[in-house]
């Protein structure tokens, strides 16, 4: 039986870069509109620099539920859209951010105190949806349409789900290149669209140059996470994690390359003095599901306390600009819509199962942890079949629990302990065998 | 055959269909050698797939417990996608040649993951329906469709000619407007037709050839219309919504009538959602005639999961109630059904405004809590007599 004892998780110093930009960006959304600047709602992946080059402020739904759960103010709005009559079950990230956004339209009400945060977010100009593989995403956003009386302009961006139609597989095939003509075209309507919400005709020197940066910093991300392959790994999914925001909301942001160049040389530098995210890594785990951000350092070092590192995620390494060699600067539409199309959650099955298994192999993984996010459906609808088939096809052990994204009324940490505790005995097991 | 049983006879036939959905489906195919296509669940365009020559049906959700299932769709999804996913496992839809899946909703994707693995040597297809009501909406819907035909016809090996979809399109029609005929007679004389045979007449409609299905229709009405309202007048007048994908289970439906009310309209999706309109017979290319009708019928009885800013579900359930001179709302969602949750309380403020009582019915798929619903039903209709 393995013994736990507290031990930490080795963080990633230069993470600390990233806080300043997020602070930076949030600083000036908040302020965006005493300075002339209008503001679009955002949801699904990054679009930021379609917006950005037209200078409009965005504000990304699940980036602003997570900054609220991470800043714990998360309880109010969740109420306050729960006593309006929005289910628990409902996917957290809307429940939270449609909170707020009903703070922002009717007030507070008497019986709540919410934090300064959940009720600093401005309203909204515009609405843009870019949801790949979910279609609560796009019925959040038509929900927050509503909240705010049915008139704010709405554009949708449809990104088809990547089946595997007739042979299509990862970034091939006739369905895979419909798809991309698909969304190339509804990208040319949403940069009309933003010319209409702007009053001006379209920048795209401005936003060619910020999709080189965007493509520049995909690199570089995806370059330092590879640099995870080497055993032990010097940084962890939990990193990886945390530097979400720059490949996310803040894509494009003014420091990002700077930021995301600091990571790397601080993983190369690792690599270099052989220091890594646990100090003693004997077991190597892949993260399956969404980041659970309420729990995130709790479980960095839970896992560091049991030797295991947990190296990568679907969450993490199958999207945010995880394709950049596919973006032109000079024609960025069809980069974009490669990178949104064959992102995590847009895949297929059979798809997802041949990516995960890519995925395992590369990173050498002992292990699998499904978290169940209970209201992220998307990402937990093909859990049950991948945990059968990455064992029946590749011997890989995995544990599952249920949790969520910004909702910790779901956790029941015993039971996350007891299931963690089970992989790594039956991996402890299996290597001394 | 059915020019000789009574009303009741034919009702009673209708509602075995309904009960054990895939066997007269799997007679047909022992009869025809023909291939069968389930649709899971809804919104599909039956009559392109019929106008193949095989006979799609609507995968329907079945009232018994699931257990195989559980092993591969986690019990936080909703029955209706969970319920298909169970039959898979369990063998039960074995006797498909080919599915077909969609993306309205991502359980109902996810569903189809799962199905797509538990039945391999079932032809797994997919219909992509882009939302929204956009002046390019109808020209991507149409492209979906010319994906689908393209895809069945590789499936079949023969070409769909746009003459077997006209054809097609006007028996399914047929089938709608006898449907709506149905509906009429019921405004008039709500007494003559129970809310759980409404349903079983459109669930059996669902799952076997519509041919057929017109002829016992043909058959029913004018029996039907010779009879009179055996229901008292002033019962109490109730509107049911929602229940996407799957029917609302008939102890549901039988404690709403227990409770002294009358059932007067609905826009389930088993029910008046199903068949609200018809597609349009003109000189139009048949997929364009069928790639409006999803605009139009979704203008008509909208629909959560089809994203259509245009349209009003809470206006249009105030104007429903209304027109049919509704005391009541009753909805019934489906546990964890996120389009219907992410209206509810749209409705909730719309049914306030109106001044119109409304009851929310969340209903498991385990339907654990049916005292609970009963003692509700019953105080919740009580309030109007
Ligand atoms: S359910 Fe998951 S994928 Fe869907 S909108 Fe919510 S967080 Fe996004
Ligand atoms: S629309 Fe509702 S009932 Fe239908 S698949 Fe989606 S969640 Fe299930």
């Amino acid at each position: 039986m393995a013994v736990q004892e507290a031990k930490r998780a080795n963080r990633l110093k230069s993470g600390k870069l990233v806080n300043k930009l997020v602070n930076e960006y949030w600083e000036d959304l908040i302020n965006a509109k005493k300075t002339g600047k209008k503001v679009i709602y955002t949801t699904g992946l990054p679009i930021g620099p379609f917006m950005a080059a037209q200078d409009l402020a965005w504000i990304h739904g699940e980036g602003y539920g997570a900054r609220v759960a991470a800043r714990h103010e998360e309880k109010e709005p969740q109420t306050f859209a729960e006593n309006r009559g929005f289910n628990r079950e409902l996917c957290s990230y809307a429940r939270t951010q449609m909170g707020c956004a009903m703070f922002a339209e009717f007030g507070v009400p008497d019986d709540l105190m919410p934090g300064p945060i959940a009720t600093e977010i401005p309203a909204p100009d515009a609405i843009v949806t870019c949801y790949p593989g979910c279609s609560t995403g796009p019925q959040w956003d038509w929900a927050i349409e509503r909240v705010f009386g049915k008139k704010i302009p709405w554009f949708n961006v449809v990104i088809p789900y990547h089946m595997g139609r007739n042979g299509s597989t990862y970034m091939k095939g006739e369905e895979f290149e419909e798809n991309v003509k698909y969304v190339e075209r509804q990208f040319e309507d949403l940069i009309k669209f933003l010319e209409v919400i702007s009053g001006k005709p379209y920048n795209w020197d401005k936003f060619q140059e910020l999709m080189g940066v965007t493509k520049k910093v995909g690199q570089l991300r995806m370059e330092a996470m590879e640099l995870c392959k080497a055993k032990p790994a010097p940084a962890s999914f939990f990193d990886w994690s945390i530097q979400i925001a720059p490949v996310n909301y803040l894509t494009a942001w003014p420091g990002t390359i700077e930021a995301m160049e600091a990571v790397k040389a601080e993983v190369q530098e690792r690599l270099d003095n052989g220091v890594s995210a646990v100090p003693t890594e004997k077991y190597r785990i892949f993260w399956e599901g969404i980041m659970n951000w309420n729990k995130l350092g709790w479980m960095a070092d839970k896992f560091a306390s049991y030797d295991a590192t947990v190296v990568a995620g679907r969450y993490t390494h199958m999207a945010f600009w995880h394709e950049p060699d596919s973006i032109d600067p000079e024609h960025p539409l069809r980069g974009i819509a490669i990178n949104h199309l064959e992102c995590q959650l847009n895949l297929g099955y059979p798809i997802t199962e041949e990516r995960m298994m890519t995925l395992s192999k590369e990173y050498s993984i002992d292990g699998i942890v499904f978290h169940g996010a209970r209201t992220c459906r998307s990402f937990s609808r093909s859990h049950f079949l991948l945990a059968e088939n990455l064992n029946k096809k590749m011997g890989i052990q995995s544990t599952s629990f249920e949790g969520d994204m910004v909702d910790d009324s779901f956790y029941k940490e015993e039971l996350v302990n007891t299931r963690i505790e089970a992989l790594i005995e039956s991996l402890e097991a299996q290597k001394s065998r | 055959m059915y020019q000789n049983l009574s009303a009741d006879e034919i009702l009673n036939n209708l509602t075995q269909i309904a009960a054990d959905p895939y066997e007269r489906a799997k007679e047909w195919k022992m009869e025809t050698g023909s291939k069968i296509i389930g649709c899971y669940i809804m919104h599909f365009p039956e009559e392109l797939l019929h106008a193949a020559g095989i006979l799609p049906i609507v995968l329907q959700v079945k009232e018994e417990p699931i257990t195989s299932g559980h092993a591969y769709y986690p019990a936080y999804f909703c029955g209706p996608t969970r319920s298909v996913v169970d039959q898979a496992a369990k063998g039960e839809l074995d006797f498909l040649d080919a599915f077909v899946g969609g993306d309205y909703c991502i359980q109902a994707v996810g569903g189809s993951e799962v199905v797509g693995n538990l039945l391999p040597k079932v032809n797994n297809m997919f219909f992509r329906l882009p939302v929204g009501n956009q002046p390019w909406t109808h020209g991507d819907i149409v492209q979906g469709l010319k994906e689908l035909k393209r895809d069945t016809e590789r499936f079949t090996g023969r070409e769909i000619s746009a003459e077997s979809i006209r054809e097609s399109i006007r028996i399914y029609n047929k089938n709608r407007s006898l449907i709506k005929e149905l509906y009429e007679l019921r405004t008039s004389k709500p007494g003559i037709l129970s809310s759980g045979e409404m349903m079983s007449i459109i669930k059996s409609s669902m799952v076997m050839p519509k041919e057929e299905h017109n002829a016992i229709l043909e058959s029913l009405l004018p029996k039907l219309a010779e009879q009179k309202d055996s229901k008292r007048q002033d019962a109490v007048r109730v509107f049911l919504s929602g229940s996407f994908c799957g029917a609302p289970k008939n102890e549901i439906l039988s404690l709403v009538e227990e409770s002294g009310a009358v059932v007067v309209g609905d826009d389930l999706f088993h029910g008046f959602r199903y068949i609200s309109d018809n597609i349009g017979e003109d000189d139009r290319e048949p997929l364009e005639a069928i790639a409006a009708h999803y605009i139009d019928k979704n203008t008509n009885v909208p629909c959560p999961t089809r994203c259509d800013p245009k349209t009003d579900w809470p206006q249009y359930l105030v104007d429903s109630m209304r027109k049919h001179k509704a005391d009541q709302l009753v909805i019934v969602m489906a546990q964890f059904c996120e389009p219907h949750m992410f209206f509810y309380p749209d409705i909730k403020d719309a049914m306030q405004a109106a001044g119109i009582p409304h009851l929310l019915l969340e209903i498991s798929h385990e339907l654990d809590s049916i005292e609970t619903i009963k003692t509700r039903l019953e105080a919740f209709v009580e309030m109007a007599v």
